[in-house]
């Protein structure tokens, strides 16, 4: 499989790096190969590919890479992340959860970003499990979200639990879900239990409650949830109704109650974007 | 107005801190690496601090919508724990190539020993090697003839004087680096190193050519907001706004550039730095900035 993601990020990154910028992808890829190349070495390299390939993404560039664990769409990848990608896969492939792990140890911010969006580039399977774990306990935004968004590593790996933790923490810390890869696939009656408490804890300290929690909250929700989710419907804030409204259409084909309140919200609804956004499958389309 | 602190441990200091300092016009900042206030024992120690100055202490600034910078290298004081200084040198040049890395330093003198000389002299060849400026802390106790050996080995060194600052100067020895191409630093603190008034005083008799005035704020009696302080001072004693400018954001700014990797550009104006982080991943939900 890697054969074909090398050169895949390879062109990424000559897509819309300078001739400097190329020069030293050459450079560094010729060291990285290098059965002996010191540890020390190969961090100084991936703290430095950033600053000599690019921060930005390449416009226009991206390209969606097939693993086992999902697809890993290179729309938020700046070329410096495909470069460290790069300088992962350059070892042969059974050494690279440990030169993954020792280039992550040795990263700031920006190295541990790139490396937790490679991940599902770098193994087959769920070796690096326990690196997913350790970046997904920072504090820092950035990391983070490398991590929980359009990341197929975490789904494809994690047990219900792990799963479970990533979803809530993304939402404590105001990250979409909507951009966590495998959510409907992975709900789970805890999952909902979880948003469930999450839900009454907020209420009690008269505080907001995520506008998309309901995606993870009803697709295995109780009837605790059931009533929290009717009630969103009615909620001040579109985000809330659309967000509500979307999971319980999903759900409906389980509970018709569902789909009725939503038809009920909707016929009230003066929001047109809301109105716009939420899907009505069951409604033959207009001719 | 605008400023920008170019020598400030943050690490030491507190979220309200972080608030007061955006408050006051405070957009940027240079966290030093330096001593603790207790000797680390471990090399180990030294790398978890280095991680938090290019990692995590960057993050927390940029949540006041603040800048940071830093820079790296073994403090005078704990270069004399000759064992540990040399583990901590072997795991310098990666450090020198992290991103928010614009100097190296503080390095220099602080007992003035061999070993202190030692690293002192292997660290300027680091930053030649880097292609990094470097920021010279000049010592407490018998600072004048500190200050003249610090200017020895710059000469020594072979790098160019313009990618120098000495730092923490005060009347006796500004007029020594005068002397020099070097950049000229000076700490305001409330009780000991130099007031606000007496900066005022040295900016009037030796002009604002490359002098560059900071807080030097840590674990100790100090005060984040000694740069903003300074331009009040400064323009209560007739400086205009340009000037104070010049003093308090563009000099510092410009000879942290020399590396490359900061820019008055990179400074623009920012609201709070989610933004920034975010602008390459379509993933932030609008979260309310903390500061203003």
């Amino acid at each position: 499989m890697s054969e074909d993601h090398r050169g895949a990020l390879d062109a990424y990154i000559r897509s819309c790096s300078d001739g400097r910028g190329r020069q030293w992808l050459e450079d560094a890829w010729r060291e990285a190969t290098a059965p002996d190349i010191a540890h020390e070495r190969l961090a100084t390299l991936c703290a430095m590919a950033a600053r000599r390939l690019g921060r930005t993404p390449c416009p226009g560039a991206a390209t969606a890479l097939a693993t086992p664990h999902g697809a890993v769409h290179l729309g938020p990848w700046s070329p410096g992340d495909a470069g460290r990608a790069l300088l992962v896969l350059a070892a042969p492939a059974p050494a690279r959860p440990e030169r993954c792990r020792a280039l992550y140890a040795t990263g700031d911010e920006g190295e541990r970003i790139s490396l937790v969006r490679a991940l599902a580039l770098v193994v087959a399977d769920a070796g690096l499990r326990d690196l997913a774990l350790e970046a997904g306990r920072t504090n820092n935004l950035a990391l983070f979200a490398a991590l929980v968004g359009h990341n197929p590593y975490p789904a494809a790996v994690y047990d219900d639990h792990e799963f479970n933790q990533l979803v809530l923490k993304a939402l404590f810390m105001g990250l979409p879900i909507t951009a966590v890869v495998g959510l409907p696939a992975r709900a789970n009656a805890e999952l909902s239990r979880m948003c469930e408490d999450y839900v009454d804890e907020r209420r009690a300290a008269g505080r907001e409650v995520p506008a998309d929690i309901w995606l993870a909250l009803v697709p295995r929700m109780s009837p605790r949830g059931r009533a929290q989710v009717m009630a969103a419907l009615a909620a001040a804030d579109p985000a809330q109704r659309r967000h509500a409204a979307t999971a319980m259409v999903a759900a409906g084909a389980a509970d018709p109650g569902l789909r009725e309140a939503v038809e009920d919200m909707l016929a009230r609804e003066d929001d047109e974007t809301v109105r716009a956004a939420v899907p009505r499958p069951w409604h033959p389309p207009h001719p | 107005m605008q400023y920008f602190d170019p020598h400030i441990h943050m690490l030491s200091r507190t979220t309200d801190d972080y608030e007061h300092m955006a408050a006051a016009g405070i957009i940027g900042v240079v966290e030093p690496a330096f001593w603790q206030g207790q000797p680390r024992t471990h090399a180990g120690t030294f790398l978890d601090y280095f991680d938090s100055l290019v990692g995590w202490e960057r993050f927390r600034a940029s949540q006041f919508g603040i800048h940071h910078y830093c820079t790296m290298g073994i403090n005078p004081k704990e270069a004399n724990n000759v064992p540990l200084a040399e583990a901590v040198m072997e795991a310098l040049p990666r450090y020198c190539e992290k991103d928010g890395v614009v100097a190296v330093g503080e390095i220099g003198y602080d007992d003035m020993t061999a070993a202190e000389e030692r690293f002192f002299t292997a660290q300027m060849r680091l930053a030649m090697d880097h292609d990094l400026p470097v920021l010279i802390h000049t010592p407490h106790r018998d600072k004048k003839r500190g200050t003249e050996r610090s200017i020895a080995i710059v000469r020594e060194s072979g790098i160019d004087e313009e990618r120098v600052i000495i730092d923490h100067l005060n009347e006796q020895t500004l007029p020594l680096v005068m002397e020099t191409g070097c950049w000229r630093g000076h700490s305001i603190y409330p009780h000991t190193k130099m007031s606000e008034e007496r900066m005022v005083a040295l900016l009037q008799r030796y002009g604002t050519e490359k002098m560059v005035v900071n807080s030097a704020a840590d674990w100790g009696r100090s005060d984040p907001l000694k740069v903003p302080k300074t331009g009040r001072a400064m323009a209560a004693a007739g400086f205009d706004e340009a000037t104070i400018e010049k003093v308090l954001f563009h000099n510092p700014v410009d000879f942290y550039a020399m590396s490359g990797r900061i820019s008055r550009e990179d400074l623009g104006p920012i609201s709070v730095d989610q933004t920034r982080l975010w602008e390459d991943n379509s993933v932030l939900r609008g979260q309310t900035p903390v500061v203003p």
